[in-house]
This record gives structure tokens, sequence and C-alpha cells, in this order.
């Protein structure tokens, strides 16, 4: 498998956009899960994955070999993420769009909020919308963390940041977000 | 150990970051406090939910189109741009060059009343967001100070004048004090100002985005 990856990578680096495609057909999956991962959206996952394999196809020439090739392009749609995540503004929520900042700020029970009950695949666009709310280093550090199943010692390396950094944008995350789904949370429990 | 304590340990005792010390006096609390359990099952239940998103995919068609497109879009890229001279010819003629590149030097500096051999004064430059932001951090102002502050604001929020008050509210609380209540009402802002399109959205979008680093980085 990885000396396949290694002819199709030598040839793509002679110029064969054919061999190219077919490293982009093997890979492009995983690099889309990785990209929906980020931006939990199909469009901008869908965009976001074409930006990585051009940018792979451009720097193809700088690959060397010394590691494998699918390590070399996830790092790619790893910092490819994280910067869909820096540029990107958070998202006006759908759930809680018509609620006035008072109410989200009153931190009253979930249970008294005005909220119609959501189901199903709306508990999704609710998690979405939660995750989207995060801050831009929450985020990063949430998605990082929880999907991409680094440790915070990877994240804070990954991100350039400190490990005590880390820990507090991932345990703000979580309380946030705990916050933000404690209906389905707590609904759960009663 | 008090039950506050043990809920602000929770998500660290999850992520296995606790000392073993501090671990096991959480666990001998959980194991005679119902509310910290279900605080913790909360936690966890949070945890699952959020990260168990299932990825979804474009229509078939166009996923079918990816590698032809993006085929597509690096044959575009690479194509060569025409340009009219080539960088031999540049060099050829350099002396040509640049004695056009100083003939337009000098007329542009005519026309612009001698702007490039005028010295002018500084002048005041704008400050920027972290300057206006690290200023404003200076009182301490509780939490129940921000809610009245921003519950004598007229509800419901609308305006950008209103906006701009709330604002000027945040900018006085202590992070040092309040991280969590600084991010929540940073963040609660920020989707105001994102939907009511204001001409200095961005400016202020950028501002809280600071001040949510600034508060993560105090509570450490």
């Amino acid at each position: 498998m990885a000396n396949d990856d290694k002819i199709l990578v030598r040839k793509a680096q002679d110029g064969d956009k054919g061999a190219f495609g077919e490293l982009v057909s093997k890979y492009q999956q995983r690099i889309y899960d990785l990209a929906w991962n980020f931006t939990h959206n199909v469009e901008d996952a869908y965009d976001l994955s074409q930006e990585v394999f051009i940018k792979a196809f451009k720097a193809i020439d700088s690959f060397r070999g010394n590691s494998a090739f699918s390590t070399w392009l996830y790092q790619i749609a790893r910092n490819a993420g994280i910067d869909y995540t820096r540029k990107r503004k958070r998202r006006k929520s759908t759930s809680f769009g018509d609620m006035g900042i008072i109410d989200r700020l009153s931190r009253k029970s979930p249970q008294t909020q005005p909220i119609d009950k959501v189901e199903g695949a709306e508990i999704g666009e609710q998690i979405k919308n939660a995750i989207h709310q995060l801050s831009r280093r929450q985020k990063q550090v949430f998605v990082l963390r929880h999907y991409e199943g680094l440790n915070l010692k990877e994240i804070a390396e990954t991100l350039g940041l400190k490990i005590g950094t880390v820990k507090a944008h991932h345990f703000n995350a979580i309380r946030r977000l705990r916050k933000l789904l404690s209906y389905y949370v707590e609904e759960e429990d009663l | 150990m008090k039950c506050q304590k043990v809920v602000k340990f929770i998500p660290e005792y999850l992520e296995g970051a606790l000392a073993s010390s501090i671990s096991q006096e959480i666990e001998k609390h959980l194991e005679n406090c119902d509310s910290c359990r279900k605080e913790l099952h909360a936690y966890q239940k949070t945890i699952q939910l959020s990260s168990s998103l299932p990825v979804e995919y474009p229509s078939k068609e166009k996923w079918n189109n990816f590698v032809p497109e993006l085929l597509s879009k690096i044959e575009d890229s690479s194509e060569k741009p025409i340009l009219p001279f080539s960088w031999q010819f540049i060099w050829r003629h350099a002396w040509q060059f640049a004695g056009v590149v100083v003939s337009i030097a000098i007329i542009v500096a005519v026309v612009f009343n001698n702007s490039l051999f005028v010295v002018r004064q500084p002048q005041n430059e704008p400050k920027t967001v972290e300057e206006v932001i690290s200023e404003s951090f200076v009182s301490n102002i509780s939490v129940e100070q921000i809610d009245k502050a921003i519950q004598s604001i007229n509800y419901p929020v609308t305006s950008g004048r209103n906006m701009i008050m709330i604002y000027e509210e945040i900018n006085k609380i202590s992070v040092e004090e309040s991280p969590p209540e600084a991010t929540d009402i940073a963040n609660a802002m920020a989707i105001e100002i994102d939907s009511s399109h204001l001409n200095y959205d961005s400016k202020l979008v950028e501002a809280i985005a600071y001040i949510e680093e600034y508060s993560m980085s105090k509570g450490e």
C-alpha cells in the first residue's frame, strides 16, 4: 500500500496529474472526513478538502518521503482545518437565534426556556450550532481532541500553544457546550 | 472537598489531568453526592453528544466529480500567465526600464505635492483593538454589576447604539475574576453582532475574540 503511494507520488512529482488523481481518489474520503470535523458543513468540507489537495499538489515536490504520504497529507489537512476555524466567524445560532441577549445570559434552567423540543436529526443541528458558538481556539482544541483524537500535549504542539493554555481552552469549551446543550443532556436524565 | 470545587474540577477529572490525590478526593465525594454524580454524568454526556456528529456527504454526483473538478482546478492554476516581456528582455533593457521607473517616480512626486521629499509629521494612528481592550481592563466590576448594567440597557437589544453600550460595559469586566461569564457575554454579543451586519462588526468581533483569548490566558 505504502509502496503504491511512493510510486504514485514519484509520478506526480514528475508532473503526472493522473497519478496525483489516483492519490486523491484514495484519500478523498479520509481528507473530507477530517475537513468535515472542522467545518460541520457539507459545502465547506468539500471546498476545504479540494483546497487541501491543491496545496498538496503544489507542495508535492517538497515531499521527500521521510514520512508516509498519508501522514504528510493529514498534516496539510489539519493545518487547513485550523486555518479554516481562524478565518471563519462564528455563526448565528439557529436554535437560539430568536432569543434575546438577556435570555441567553440569564443562566436560567433550560427547562424554563421557551424553546420547543427538537427531535432526532435536529439534535445534530443543535450540536453543530453549539460547536460553532465556541471561540476559535476552543473549537480548534475541541475538534483536535474529540474528533481527531489528539491528546492535549499533541494539540499544544500542533497549535503552538502552552499546555496550560490548551487545557484552559479545552475545559472552557466543555463547560460551554455543557451549558449550551444542557437541554438535551438533562433531558435524558429525566 | 465541597460540591462547588468538585464541579469545577469535573472536566479535568474526565480528562485524567488531575493529580491522583485530587482525583481520589473527587471519587470519594462522588460516592456520597447524588448531585455531583449527576453533574459528572451531564459532562460525560456533553462530550459524548458533541463528539458524535456523523459525517455528512455531498450528493453522489458531486462526490464522484471530486477528482475531475480538482484536476481541472489544478490545470487552471498551473497555466502560466502570459507576460508581455520575458525576464531576459527586461534584463537586456534594464537601463531603459530604470529610466522609465525614475521618470514615473519624479512625476508622481511632483503631482502629489512633492510628497517624496517632504517629511510629514506622524499622524495620530488609530489605536489597535488590543490597545483599546487592554486599556479598558482596569476596573474590577463583579458579574452582578455586569448583569445589572446589561439589564439597565433597553431590552430587546436591537440597535447598534445598544450594542456599543453593552460592549463598553463588557470592556469594564475584570476577566481575571470571571472568565467564563466574560466569555459567555462575548459569545452572545458576537452572535448578535454577526446577525446585525453593522459596519463595525468585524472590529468588534475581533475585539471579542481578544477578550476571550485574554480571559483564557488569565484563566490558566
